[in-house]
């Protein structure tokens, strides 16, 4: 079934939506929350969690693609959980590690002499992207958006992982540059 | 909130796009695409399927391409898999791009991914035991390389430090083999072709993009269009003399078959197709719809330069209707057309190239590089450039452009710029999350800019997807893309002013804009002024026309610009001086009236 038809039919309120979503874009779900939680079981809690917040959501949204509409909302809670698991000091695995790694784009912890809006990161986290070339923002977003591991994404994308990790570093740069430039941080 | 938090979480708002094109690289989810070839390669020679292969033929042991490649791994020779048979252990092999066994090349080939895999997987070892992170020990910033030239054969060839630079130093000269200290991104098949003096090569399909040494080797990638089903490819053509620094992983145990097969323009190259079903895991979870998959390795050369493709893709073999259509079929019978027997579509990838193109070569690297493209050497060109930047047209765009980016900080839009949409269009206009709109405003702000620089305001615009020849000729200025892909997006309006944008491959910008009209979709990184470019010059480009190339940051933010009598020519969104290059000489300018 299509995106569309699945769309439908959270709109007309049939419980088949769920399974038809679960059918074409479980998997999809299941590597994005694994990619973050490192946990099977967490993962499996963290879908059916997306399942429900789709379900509560459309409408009324009604998105014009089903699929990264679904893997915002499932990144979303699946960061959300790693975020308690961390606080509870239960480990969060290599999805950490690369959020960790975005620290570096931010010139400090805590910026105390502005506080950052979410929306104008969101946008200028978009136009940053948006100059990128494609392989090197493929790289990015697969490292930060799915937490992917390096060795993950040199395998998909026939690199070396000391590459991948050249890209990451020197991407990174060039966005913590950006942002200062900008006065986000 | 931690500021990185709020970085992590900005992640979630990001283009759809960016989230798709990542999803389909990586093979998560839904319908998977071909992926893109891959280096690690599983392997074996099946010596009963071979023989019924070459039932009726005479064969030799080594005569096939693959082994007269292929070089054992003495680092980590073998691998742990998990496959769904179970856990496996699996033997390595590298393999060489440029030399069969016995000459200088492989040799050194041999020699360098041994030595470099084994140390690399040492230093990991002695971070890990010393309680550094992974990948502290390497030096990105290559300190222990004294010249520029060094470090850019360092960059080249993965070299961490100076035992590591050492030992390539040694190899090379052991082995006689020159080292590669230059490498240039082709981000166009008129700039690949140009830079190494191909032939056209590709008798169909997309180029991707593609990267090229001074000595006229690359490495390219596209798409090929085969039953009605796209198919990733990487190609790499290298000439002998020198140590090419990368080669392929192969991992054997895997089912693999070899022949001989006459192309469609008559050259006899070597196949090898390796069923990777068992190591891919391709199947669902549920195990209930059949994904069989494949990777084919190509192999040409004429004993000095050596072709090698890559290419691999999923067989899906629903066998009800009703899995036909979980996998986007209308019926079986769809599926079964688009997806055909491997060995057919093995050959039909083979005949998508033309081999005696592919070893052309006269490469114009070296001239490239020559060039001298600081602003203080190119004073005519950067004056042309101030002049440009100081025009009615370009002064009322960045006006414009900063009174929206004012008004949409108001309001939660996902639209930075006007790529791809009309900046007359009222949907933009409109946030589609809190269907707010700012319509009223945002005219007024570009009726402000076109007032104060006395210019014409357009009233309409139309814009419509361009996918063959016979459209883009339609634009009515001839021939003015040379590229390989076939997809762009034109808005026009009823000024004359039109922009294009390529929505394939490295994408780009063009924006044609006649002089007295007032054009507000034109975006550039950060708006420089004309003092900020350090890098200013005149490039002529494939078609004849000479246009003012201009460039800023450690990166090489740039713009392509161009001026006829009656109009203003920009090519936005490309970054990077070869890129810069590469896209204008995709550009017929001579076109433009």
């Amino acid at each position: 079934m299509d995106d569309a038809s699945i769309i439908e039919l959270y709109w007309q309120r049939s419980e088949q939506a769920i399974s038809e979503t679960a059918a074409k874009h479980g998997k999809y779900c299941r590597i994005i929350a694994y990619n973050v939680l490192s946990n099977a079981e967490d993962a499996e809690e963290c879908v059916n969690d997306t399942y429900m917040a789709v379900w509560n959501s459309i409408p009324p949204k009604r998105p014009l693609e089903l699929s990264p509409f679904l893997a915002a909302i499932c990144r979303r809670i699946a960061i959300s959980k790693l975020r308690k698991k961390c606080r509870d000091k239960r480990g969060g695995g290599q999805a950490e590690t690369a959020f960790e790694e975005l620290a570096e784009c931010m010139a400090s912890p805590h910026n105390v002499e502005r506080e950052i809006e979410q929306k104008e990161l969101n946008l200028a986290l978009n136009w940053f992207l948006s100059q990128l070339g494609r392989e090197e923002r493929d790289i990015f977003v697969s490292r930060y958006f799915f937490a992917a591991s390096v060795a993950e994404i040199a395998e998909k994308f026939s690199f070396s992982q000391s590459k991948v990790k050249t890209t990451l570093y020197r991407t990174r740069k060039k966005l913590r540059d950006y942002l200062i430039k900008e006065g986000l941080c | 909130m931690l500021n990185k938090d709020k970085l992590v979480d900005a992640f979630n708002e990001i283009d759809p796009e960016y989230i798709n094109s990542a999803r389909d690289r990586m093979g998560y989810g839904g319908r998977e695409k071909p992926k893109k070839t891959l280096h690690v390669f599983r392997t074996v020679l099946i010596a009963a399927v071979i023989t019924a292969l070459m039932v009726g033929t005479a064969y030799a042991a080594d005569l096939f391409g693959l082994k007269s490649r292929s070089i054992p791994a003495e680092a980590s020779p073998v691998l742990e898999a998990l496959t769904p048979s179970g856990r496996k252990t699996i033997q390595r092999s590298y393999l060489s791009l440029n030399g069969i066994a016995g000459s200088n090349e492989y040799h050194a080939t041999a020699e360098w991914e041994n030595f470099r895999r084994a140390y690399e997987e040492q230093k990991e070892q002695e971070c890990a035991a010393n309680g550094q992170s992974p990948g502290s020990w390497f030096d990105w910033d290559f300190r222990f390389a004294e010249s520029e030239s060094d470090k850019e054969v360092c960059f080249i060839y993965h070299v961490g430090d100076e035992t590591m630079f050492q030992k390539l130093l040694e190899i090379a000269g052991k082995y006689q083999l020159t080292l590669l200290t230059n490498r240039n991104d082709a981000v166009s098949l008129a700039s690949l072709r140009k830079l190494s003096g191909v032939g056209m090569y590709s008798l169909s399909g997309d180029f991707s993009s593609a990267y090229v040494f001074e000595d006229g080797s690359f490495k390219a990638e596209g798409m090929l269009t085969v039953a009605q089903s796209t198919y990733l490819y990487e190609l790499h053509r290298i000439e002998s003399g020198a140590l090419y620094p990368y080669s392929s992983a192969i991992l054997d145990d895997m089912l693999c078959e070899e022949w001989q097969y006459t192309a469609a323009d008559g050259s006899i190259v070597d196949m090898a197709l390796f069923d990777t079903t068992e190591f891919d895991q391709c199947s669902t979870d549920s195990g209930e719809y059949p994904i069989s998959s494949y990777r084919l390795l190509i192999m040409y050369d004429d004993g000095t330069s050596f072709v090698t493709v890559y290419s691999s893709w999923n067989r899906y073999e629903p066998g009800t209707e009703e899995e036909a259509r979980l996998y986007g079929y209308a019926s079986m019978e769809e599926a079964a057309q688009k997806n055909p027997d491997p060995y057919t579509i093995a050959e039909a990838i083979a005949d998508s190239f033309d081999y005696a193109a592919l070893l052309e070569n006269e490469p114009s690297v070296s001239t490239v590089l020559a060039l001298d493209r600081r602003a203080e050497s190119n004073p005519e060109a950067a004056e042309n450039l101030a002049r440009i930047l100081d025009s009615a047209e370009y002064k009322a765009n960045l006006e414009y452009q900063e009174a929206y980016k004012n008004l949409r900080s108001s309001f939660d839009s996902s639209t930075i710029n006007f790529e791809g949409i009309s900046f007359l269009d009222e949907a933009i206009l409109f946030n589609y999350r809190d269907q707010v709109s700012f319509a009223g405003e945002a005219r007024a702000a570009m009726q402000a800019a076109a007032d104060k620089y006395s210019l014409t305001m357009p009233d309409t615009y139309q814009d419509v997807c361009i996918c063959d020849d016979e459209a883009l000729a339609a634009l009515g200025q001839g021939r003015l893309i040379d590229s390989s892909s076939r997809n762009y997006l034109l808005i026009s309006y009823d000024t004359g002013a039109f922009s294009l944008y390529k929505t394939e491959s490295l994408s780009y910008s063009m924006h044609y804009i006649p002089k007295g009209s007032f054009f507000g979709g034109l975006c550039i990184w950060n708006f420089p002024g004309a003092e900020d470019y350090t890098k200013v010059w005149p490039y002529e480009t494939l078609s004849g026309a000479t246009v003012c190339c201009a460039a800023y940051g450690d990166y090489d933010y740039g713009v392509v610009v161009y001026e006829t009598e009656n109009a203003y020519v920009f090519l936005t969104g490309v970054s990077g001086v070869t890129a810069l290059e590469g896209t204008a000489d995709e550009v017929d300018f001579t076109q433009f009236k």
